[in-house]
């Protein structure tokens, strides 16, 4: 049963899904193209580049990952497509 | 008719709580024994078996408890599955073999580039999430090349998503079989072959009664077991060589050990940074210069083959 219609659905899911969608696509790559610029800098003694690739960009998409399904969860109640529990 | 105790009905779903927190505590009562017992002499092959034999029985009767002849419960576990115990099901299938033995090692060989596989496979779970998750649920489908058909009509579609799945999954399923050979017969000191065959019937075991309903709560199981074997030894290391027992935040001292060794011996003439005009390897690598085996061409499609793979694979729950 939905509240909403369809197309409003539809259209904050593809929204939300192309903002994660960005992040994503700098995370994972964008990133690591400076990744010999980034390593001049070091933290902790870790040089950023080679940190960004181990931990830093995987907290990151975990922390995506709850905002995500946070985010889709809350538009899924209120266009009244979440499953029933 | 009786109340049969069966594995995801009614009742365990509202003890699991309990039922795994008895379970956590038994393992480390395990352990705790086999550390006793290894302490009073007994041979580290006694305690090999007894460590793998234990852990395949409890996955074992968990996989025959969980038996069914359900169609919903054999493809989808019912869909029951809280999701809490799903995530930690879906942990258990990427910290197997694959993880243990072939990145680890990947990662020592190569260094930075073998990251590639790291953020490849990470990355690609976060694209799963936001590009499958939630329509395939929803959708109702057993299988990913179902889905395909519906979605995209006929048959063509479900073909070429066969296809792909075999492919991929033949080459994941190689890999994590030749891992399990290598363990049993370390662990076990047995051929490699037998350990194979032992390794087989041991997943056998675990599955094929129960389908994915089996799999996902031996998974669960699996989960509690790997996570601390995954954590511990660098745990420990981290805290004997730096008095700090959280690896993620000594990890940038070891690699600046690491990085110092390498000059010392880099001085002494003992490693070279570079390949010889054949492209052969001269000698060693240094550990966090980027692109020193894979060119960045070559390592961003790596990470980009690695994402589509995940993609594949995660929503199998393999």
């Amino acid at each position: 049963m939905q509240n909403g219609t369809p197309d409003r659905y539809w259209s904050r899911t593809s929204a939300l899904m192309w903002t994660m969608f960005a992040l994503w696509v700098f995370f994972s790559f964008v990133v690591h193209f400076f990744v010999n610029q980034l390593n001049s800098i070091v933290i902790l003694g870790f040089p950023l580049g080679f940190y960004m690739a181990a931990q830093g960009s995987l907290i990151v998409f975990v922390v995506m990952l709850f905002l995500f399904a946070k985010r889709q969860d809350a538009i899924d109640r209120e266009e009244g497509v979440a499953e029933d529990r | 008719m009786a109340k049969e105790y069966t594995v995801g009905g009614s009742s365990f779903l509202d003890n699991l709580g309990k039922i795994y927190a008895i379970y956590t505590g038994g393992f480390f009562g395990f352990v705790i024994l086999l550390a006793v017992l290894e302490q009073m002499g007994v041979p580290n092959k006694f305690i090999g078996y007894g460590f793998v034999f234990l852990t395949l029985a409890v996955y074992a009767v968990i996989g025959i408890l969980s038996r069914t002849s359900e169609v919903g419960e054999y493809y989808v576990a019912g869909r029951t599955v809280p999701s809490f115990y799903n995530g930690m099901a879906t942990g258990a299938d990427w910290m197997s073999g694959a993880s243990f033995v072939g990145m680890a090692g990947t990662l020592f060989l190569l260094g930075y580039d073998g990251l590639a596989f790291v953020l490849g496979w990470t990355g690609g779970y976060v694209l799963v999430a936001i590009l499958i998750a939630p329509f395939l649920r929803k959708f109702g489908a057993y299988t990913v090349p179902d889905f395909f058909s519906e979605r995209f009509g006929g048959n063509f579609a479900r073909m070429l998503a066969v296809i792909v799945l075999i492919c991929c999954s033949f080459t994941y399923v190689t890999a994590q079989i030749f891992a399990t050979g290598i363990i049993a017969s370390r662990f076990l000191d047995m051929d490699f072959t037998v350990a194979v065959y032992v390794g087989l019937l041991g997943i056998l075991l675990c599955s094929m009664l129960g389908g994915m309903k089996a799999v996902t709560w031996t998974q669960v199981a699996q989960y509690i077991v790997l996570i601390v074997a995954y954590l511990m030894p660098v745990v420990i290391l981290s805290a004997k060589k730096y008095g700090i027992p959280i690896p993620q935040l000594t990890y940038g001292q070891a690699i600046q050990e690491i990085t110092n060794l390498e000059n010392q011996m880099a001085a002494k003439g003992l490693i070279a940074t570079s390949k010889d005009a054949a492209g052969n390897l001269v000698a060693a690598k240094p550990h966090i210069k980027p692109f020193t085996t894979y060119d960045p061409l070559n390592y961003f499609a790596l990470i980009l083959c690695l994402m589509v793979d995940a993609l594949l694979h995660h929503p199998l729950g393999a």
